[in-house]
């Protein structure tokens, strides 16, 4: 790809202190992200996936602390301030969640609260911010979007309830849309129908987006390429395709083997040993060694790096796998 | 059987300590002189005899109304001074302190065991016994305490005995409300449905699962009433409805002692006060603590 | 016999208020009726809402029935005395969804498996403290974590002794109530895996109640679909998943993500939301929502027919089909 990736995240280091000692949540992340793609950031509970977004947002409070380097369109975002971040992440930059529900205001309409998005992001004068706002349920698919202005977010659906977020956060014609799980928290036949809008999005749109989340599933037919984290630390990167057809990582290898596939009905699951590493007393060497069955003496003692293979895929491994 | 209990209970006083040493730090000073100063108080309800440098009662006439040691006139033989009657103050003051805390302690162990008892079958069992329960508190909350003190102790007679059941009276529905609470939703939690579905009988539930879990809110909220008790019972002494001389109590000093204040002798009523005072203060000051030690998600 | 539990127009309902704060009835579970075969492990699949762990609960009694029966094993739970419930209880278990929030915090772990055999007093001491070891090492823990609480040990590890514990007192049949969707990928298969072990092993019969469409092809024999409180689709696993009946479960399987990025891609069913579930279409449950609604479905309710051999489903279209082909 010729052109300038449109964010560029380098040795990102988030760190929260416990009485227990630190906790190295992301620890030397690095990955990029280019105009209009999508890129699945995979990974299991603690990882370190959400919190890597949150320091992109600059979003993580303190006591956390967070250092790196994220330069997102040209500009170094550590170096902007606060008021200058602030505009950025309602605009270029928008964030959704896992629980649309909680994410919605319950006292006042649905309306009002998209047209707050126009009031902070001034582009239309007051007469037209109900059109607007009807014209962002409607990209999101909300039918009937004029009379849906009026209605109170109790008497959405979870489904919809993430659709109206999503809309909010295209209101300022973000380039980069972070979705955090946006589908966990919801029903089989309505993930479907938000990943599709997510796709939909990105081709009408060509915003980029980042989708995070645990399920590998999901990732396959949607995203352009897949980040996979480990431990604080992102193990593999690749385009999907490749990922799937050949995962590099063992513990890529393993999350690919372990997952139950529809339509693949297998005796029995390959399943990864073990559990993750308690961040506050990582093993020495790789992170993944005590659970991976290729693991050898050197593993145990030298922490790999992540290194390029030439054709767009990253590993951290001594030994990595070559195509099965 | 018991086992279970024990071990739960040795989980609770795991937690206790070993929560409590990581939590306090240097900033605790406020909690370290609470500390002192209710164990001076504990001190002195335990021994008041010894530490009393005369006996509460003895009446001297002829040495009425001394002030203070530092004072003009004062006897260094009364640190504190002495009231209306030769009494020593600084005896009186040590000697109330039992009255006090024993009237606090049982009227608290009594209404905490009754309210705790109360909420739980109220909020396990549901139906119509929750029902009359909750409305029988919200009956008692709608009626000011000291007038319903007043109306109890007018048909039973005041007595040491008889405060106690009066206090404890008052007491039980705080503890029934947040039994109840605690409970309704245990009861929902799957850690209780299992032990349904695992066919254990609901006394053991109650007792063994529901109980243990919310001892902790219970045992803070006790420490903040401890000092609402004292209060109360102070006051109903005041009213001279309350403990019943001889016994000396902080609350009957202050009513005994009050025409006297007005005469110039502030010191007749200003200590018991203060004692009163710095016990509330300092019983609430560790029940605050206790709370954040035990649950800082707590919200009381 | 083959049957081991046998539900027979199971109903369970609830008095709440609507969002207009009217009183209303809530038809949680309607009319069901199925079996459930001995060493099999049938699957209960459905949206949030849909009633399945109320109806897991119903089975179980933890929750009063509103009308029907549940036989176990021949015995009709329902009209049980306490006592011999109680004593029944002992064959049939139920492992829950959240790991942790299924064990008493303030109760260790090896506690924990011995309170099933203490609560029914069976064995000695030193018996009830062999079999805690025992169980310990069949669901692959460590004899130490009998020492350890809840909050000490991972999600993974607590689903684990929430399985011993329901294992303790050898029982028949398990509901198994979304045992591995809070748990992380990897985690999962750990514990799929254990629990298809422990059947093989043992002799078990599950109920297992899930949502994700793949983890339940992968472990079952047979499925039932749920929507708003009815089955509406009942078949052998193989058969279901190759040609699903009910247009629900058709919308269903084509909205699960397919994990494989070569796969074409379709386009999702856009089926709408789950309708009011306190103001059910008087028909077909699913009329609202169903691309292939005929005239009929709005007005008489399907019932569950088998219309090919082990194949039940609640639908119009079926006996239609079968008639026009005879």
């Amino acid at each position: 790809m010729r052109e300038p990736p449109l964010l560029e995240v380098e040795d990102l280091r988030v760190e929260f202190p416990t009485p227990k000692g630190s906790v190295r949540a992301a620890d030397g992340v690095s990955f990029r992200v280019w105009p209009s793609e999508i890129v699945g950031l995979v990974g299991e509970s603690g990882c370190g996936k959400s919190v890597t977004t949150l320091a992109l947002m600059r979003l993580v409070r303190p006591p956390g602390r967070f250092s790196g380097r994220i330069v997102f369109k040209g500009r170094n975002l550590m170096a902007l301030s606060e008021h200058e971040m602030r505009l950025l992440r309602g605009g270029e930059m928008a964030m959704i969640f896992q629980n649309p529900m909680t994410a919605l205001d319950p006292v006042f309409t649905v309306g009002d609260q998209i047209a707050e998005v126009f009031q902070s992001h001034p582009q239309l004068r007051t007469g037209d911010v109900r059109t607007a706002a009807a014209a962002v349920l409607e990209q999101v698919r909300i039918p009937n979007p004029r009379a849906q202005l009026n209605a109170y977010p109790h008497q959405f659906s979870g489904g919809m309830a993430q659709r109206v977020m999503i809309g909010m956060g295209l209101a300022g014609r973000p380039s980069l849309l972070i979705a955090d799980e946006p589908t966990t928290a919801l029903d089989v036949s309505v993930q479907a129908q938000i990943l599709d809008l997510l796709r939909a999005i990105r081709e009408k749109l060509h915003t980029a987006v980042i989708l995070i989340t645990h399920d590998l599933a999901i990732t396959a037919q949607l995203c352009d390429r897949i980040v996979v984290m480990y431990a604080g630390q992102v193990v593999e990167a690749s385009p999907t395709r490749e990922l799937f057809r050949a995962p590099r990582h063992p513990y890529t290898r393993g999350l690919l083997d372990s997952m139950p596939r529809l339509g693949h009905k297998r005796a029995r699951l390959e399943q990864i040993p073990g559990q993750p590493p308690d961040l506050r007393a990582l093993p020495v060497g790789c992170r993944f060694a005590p659970r991976c069955p290729r693991a050898e003496e050197r593993c145990r003692t030298e922490e790999p790096v992540l290194v390029s293979s030439g054709d767009g895929r990253y590993v951290r491994c001594h030994f990595p796998l070559e195509a099965r | 059987m018991s086992a279970p209990i024990a071990s739960s209970q040795a989980a609770l006083v795991r937690e206790l300590t070993g929560r409590r040493l990581s939590r306090f730090r240097s900033g605790d000073l406020l909690v370290l002189i609470a500390f002192l100063m209710l164990a001076a108080i504990v001190v002195c309800a335990l021994i008041p005899a010894t530490l009393a440098p005369h006996p509460p009662n003895q009446q001297e006439i002829t040495m009425r109304l001394l002030p203070p040691t530092w004072m003009a006139r004062g006897d260094s033989a009364h640190p504190l001074g002495t009231d209306q009657l030769g009494r020593d103050l600084l005896s009186r003051v040590i000697h109330g302190a039992r009255i006090s805390l024993i009237v606090g302690l049982s009227a608290l162990i009594i209404s905490g065991f009754i309210g705790v008892a109360i909420g739980l079958l109220a909020g396990y069992y549901r139906g119509w016994l929750d029902d009359w329960i909750m409305r029988l508190a919200d009956v008692q909350l709608a009626i000011p305490y000291v007038l319903l003190a007043i109306a109890i102790i007018a048909v039973i007679g005041p007595s040491n005995l008889n405060v106690v059941l009066v206090l404890a009276v008052n007491g039980w529905v705080v503890y029934a409300r947040l039994a109840r609470g605690q409970a309704l939703s245990l009861r929902e939690q799957e850690f209780i449905q299992a032990y349904r579905a695992l066919g254990a009988r609901d006394w053991r539930i109650v007792l063994q699962h529901i109980l243990p879990n919310l001892l902790s809110a219970v045992i803070v909220v006790a420490s903040l009433e401890l000092a609402g008790i004292i209060t109360l019972e102070s006051s109903l002494s005041f009213l001279g409805l309350g403990i019943q001389p001889p016994t000396v109590s902080w609350g009957y000093m202050l009513a005994d002692g009050r025409t006297y204040q007005l005469g110039g002798a502030w010191w007749v009523v200003t200590f018991p006060g203060l004692a009163i005072t710095a016990t509330i203060l300092s019983i609430n000051v560790l029940g605050d603590w206790l709370r954040d030690v035990l649950d800082p998600r707590l919200k009381i | 016999m083959t049957d081991l539990v046998v539900v027979e127009e199971l109903c369970t309902y609830f008095q709440v208020r609507g969002p207009t704060g009217r009183r209303a009835v809530l038809h949680a579970v309607d009319n069901v009726s199925f079996v459930v075969r001995r060493n099999e492990i049938l699957a209960l699949v459905g949206e949030s809402g849909c009633g399945k762990s109320t109806l897991a609960r119903t089975i179980l009694q933890l929750q009063k029935r509103t009308s029907g029966r549940v036989l176990f094993d021949g015995q009709d739970l329902t009209a049980l005395a306490a006592g011999e419930l109680r004593r029944l209880r002992r064959r049939m278990q139920v492992i829950f969804q959240h790991p942790h929030g299924s064990l008493d915090p303030r109760v260790s772990i090896g506690q924990a498996i011995r309170d099933p055999m203490d609560i029914h007093a069976v064995g000695t001491m030193d018996e009830r403290q062999s079999r805690v070891e025992e169980l310990l090492g069949l669901v692959g823990l460590h004899p130490d974590h009998a020492q350890r609480f809840p909050h000490q040990i991972s999600g993974g590890q607590a689903q684990r002794v929430a399985i011993a514990r329901a294992l303790a007192l050898h029982p028949d049949f398990i509901i198994a109530d979304e045992p591995v969707s809070s748990l992380d990928v990897s985690i999962q298969a750990q514990i799929l895996n254990l629990l298809a072990d422990l059947r093989a092993s043992l002799g078990l019969t599950y109920l297992f109640i899930a949502h994700n469409l793949a983890v339940v092809e992968h472990f079952s024999s047979r499925v039932a679909v749920m929507y708003l409180g009815r089955i509406v689709e009942l078949a052998i696993s193989d058969e279901l998943y190759a040609r699903p009946l009910h247009p629900y479960t058709q919308a269903l399987l084509a909205s699960a993500p397919v994990a494989d990025p070569d796969a074409p891609a379709r386009p999702p069913a856009y089926i709408g939301d789950v309708p009011n579930p306190l103001e059910p279409p008087p028909g077909c449950r699913f009329e609202s929502r169903c691309p292939m609604a005929m005239d009929i479905c709005r007005q008489v309710d399907p019932v569950l027919t088998e219309v090919e051999p082990e194949h039940w489903v609640a639908c119009h279209l079926y006996p239609i089909l079968q008639r026009s082909s005879t």
